[in-house]
């Protein structure tokens, strides 16, 4: 199905360029499955984990750890503001072709990365004692405690840092990477949990040991992939020292920290009042809810994860058109994946009931949890949307409402009205939808230049300065693309010189990948554009990391075209980021 | 791309209008390699023609050599954007551009 066509009266003449989707697809998908699997497993890790050291030391144990979860909570907090922050805007800069700025972005993340954690150590280490009285009442678990607390605050500095590797590596187009390194990490303190808790004996100093071990290993896997020669990121000193550049990190990673922070908060306000509801019995049967609930977030949030780096990227070339395909994309495929994720748990509704001793049928609860995916899947698409895109708070009101707020309110109602408590799970997404529909409804009529869902400013597709098209890897369609551009380029006035540059520019680059891709199925996604400052064209690719003018020998045959275009043309940009190429040409 | 052939004794004019590129440039060397042999002068007439690429130039190429055994061949009403591409990438100096 064709997809949005940035190019005015593309639905008058079908023969004009249009963009679709067949090029997105193929790098949103092939980053989807490890994001999916990255979650899983990090899921899979804490589950594992509660019952190896509920069983080998009881209840105190399971309680002590629980009652650490807010340090825990700071540490996840910390790195992911810092590094979603930093992360985001290197992504923008990419899409600017301000490569050394993105490079500057990532050296921050390391860095701030490192000095917060030696922070928190220190800090933590000097108010050890105090810190252990204030999450535990508890004498008697108070020593379990302080030890899990103390060793989880010297582990610091890899539970921070792991969020580095996590964010740049997607952005690199290594998603499996981050896959293996979660999975490292999960199979690492199962293991490690066996063997310290076990044979060694160390109790729950040892189940500590083992999540720091196992995170520092899966991290200094992913920092080796990113120093490594065919990384797009470079190790160094620098730091950004810009107030203006601080304050949009922090724009950019403040839904990520008040996703953590709102879901506690949640977790809070939630047993809160189940307990005062339905006792312990109402509260188990939420514990095991949200254990499969925090199994489905492996598809309401892997999916807008899977593309936050192409969508960064998009926002900052000003790509409208590519984003507006991709957060369908986004949409069509979390949908088939939130079915099938409903089809298991509502089918195995009895047997999670079974597994955890619960007395009471979950089915009821499967089933609500389920329709809220689909609800849920809208709202995250759209929150990390606007996170990328600049519309900050936007993306935290969305967060505050459905993680906390509606979830509080709405199991509230449901309470008060003596229905049954897991409506909420439908609820709180519903009602975060609706609000957002009548919110953008009153900000379209304020601000008609803005879409109307997803806010975009379309004013340069709107003026015919820019058009997104989609091109096969053949011959014949990269000369017909190459030919119809020549419309749009009179429309903006250019000049036969430049018309011809352009013209020549598709064709030459293009036939060139081609040639150096033989027998794979390239695409290409073409972005021409006539701006006031620029006039050029941007060629995104599949198939291997070939940047076409890098090999070319002035006097051979083979690279005449490839030549011809490098002496016309002012400026010559090449990048390889989220696995794909692009080429930025500027007259 | 169209063709136009038109052979005067031992001189061969030909007539192109349109786009030579990647696409039409085989159909073009078909038409050389059947046509050139005898012919003591090749004439390029490219009043029509908007577009070259480097295929196009490949052709040109492979048909100055062959010319510059049999005779020679002249290329005229090259319009300017085409001239450019002559220029920039050296065939101002390979052909005979009138």
């Amino acid at each position: 199905m064709a997809g949005t066509a940035a190019y005015r009266k593309s639905t008058d003449h079908p023969d004009r360029l249009q963009q679709d989707e067949a090029f997105l697809r193929k790098a949103f998908h092939a980053s989807l499955l490890p994001c999916i699997l990255s979650i899983l497993s990090q899921n899979i890790n804490i589950l594992a984990d509660g019952i190896l050291v509920g069983q080998r030391i009881g209840t105190d144990g399971l309680s002590a750890i629980s009652l650490c979860v807010p340090v825990y909570l700071v540490l996840c907090v910390i790195g992911s503001f810092l590094v979603s922050g930093t992360a985001i805007q290197a992504s923008k800069a990419i899409g600017r072709q301000q490569s050394e700025k993105s490079q500057e972005m990532y050296q921050t993340a390391v860095w701030s990365c490192i000095a917060a954690s030696l922070v928190v150590t220190a800090t933590g280490f000097f108010l050890s004692r105090p810190l252990t009285a204030l999450l535990c009442s508890d004498p008697a678990i108070r020593p379990l405690v302080w030890e899990y607390t103390s060793i989880t605050l010297i582990g610091a500095l890899p539970k921070i840092l792991i969020y580095v590797p996590f964010w740049f590596l997607r952005m690199d187009g290594r998603a499996k990477m981050v896959a293996r390194m979660m999975l490292v990490m999960g199979v690492g303190n199962i293991v490690l949990d066996l063997l310290f808790l076990y044979p060694l004996d160390l109790g729950i100093g040892g189940a500590a040991w083992a999540s720091v071990i196992s995170t520092a290993i899966a991290c200094a896997m992913g920092f080796f992939c990113l120093c490594g020669r065919d990384s797009g990121f470079r190790l160094g000193r620098r730091c950004i020292t810009s107030l203006q550049d601080w304050k949009n990190i922090a724009a950019d990673g403040s839904p990520s920290a008040l996703n953590n922070i709102f879901q506690t908060l949640r977790l809070l306000a939630v047993n809160t009042l189940l307990m005062e509801a339905g006792g312990s019995q109402l509260v188990a049967a939420f514990t095991a809810v949200n254990c499969i609930s925090a199994f489905s977030l492996s598809i309401v949030d892997g999916v807008p994860q899977a593309a936050s780096a192409m969508l960064g990227i998009y926002s900052g070339e000003r790509d409208n058109g590519s984003a507006a395909l991709l957060i369908r994309r986004e949409w069509r495929t979390g949908i088939w994946c939130c079915g099938a994720f409903a089809a298991v748990v509502i089918l195995c509704a009895d047997g999670i009931a079974f597994v955890y001793g619960l007395p009471l049928s979950l089915r009821f609860a499967m089933v609500c949890l389920s329709a809220g995916m689909f609800p849920a899947l809208g709202c995250t698409i759209l929150s990390g949307y606007y996170n990328v895109s600049g519309h900050v708070r936007w993306a935290n009101t969305i967060i505050l409402c459905r993680v906390f707020l509606a979830s509080a309110v709405s199991l509230y109602a449901a309470l008060a009205l003596d229905l049954s408590p897991w409506w909420f799970l439908v609820l709180s997404e519903l009602i975060t939808l609706l609000l957002w529909y009548a919110a953008t409804t009153i900000y379209h009529r304020h601000h008609p230049e803005r879409t109307r869902y997803l806010l975009m400013d379309r004013s340069l597709e709107e003026a015919g300065q820019v058009v997104n098209f989609s091109v096969s890897g053949d011959t014949e369609q990269i000369c017909q693309a190459s030919q119809k551009i020549a419309d749009f380029c009179r429309e903006n006035q250019m000049n036969p010189r430049q018309v011809m540059r352009i013209s020549l520019a598709i064709e030459e680059v293009m036939t060139m990948i081609v040639q150096e891709n033989p027998g794979t199925a390239v695409r290409f996604d073409v972005r021409v554009f006539s701006l006031q400052e620029a006039l050029g064209i941007r060629i995104r690719y599949d198939g291997k990391a070939y940047n076409p003018f890098d090999q070319r020998k002035p006097h051979d045959e083979q690279y005449l075209g490839i030549q011809l275009i490098a002496d016309m043309m002012e400026t010559i940009v090449y990048q390889r980021t989220f696995g794909v190429n692009t080429v930025q040409l500027l007259l | 791309m169209t063709i136009t052939k038109n052979v005067d004794h031992n001189t061969l004019r030909i007539t192109l209008e349109g786009r030579l590129d990647t696409n039409t440039a085989p159909q073009l060397e078909a038409e050389l390699k059947s046509s050139t042999g005898g012919i003591s002068e090749l004439i390029f007439d490219f009043s029509g023609l908007d577009y070259i690429s480097s295929a196009g130039l490949r052709v040109l190429l492979a048909a100055q050599k062959t010319m510059n055994k049999q005779g020679k061949m002249t290329i005229l009403h090259v319009n300017e954007t085409i001239m450019e591409v002559f220029e920039i990438t050296g065939f101002v100096d390979i052909l005979t551009i009138a």
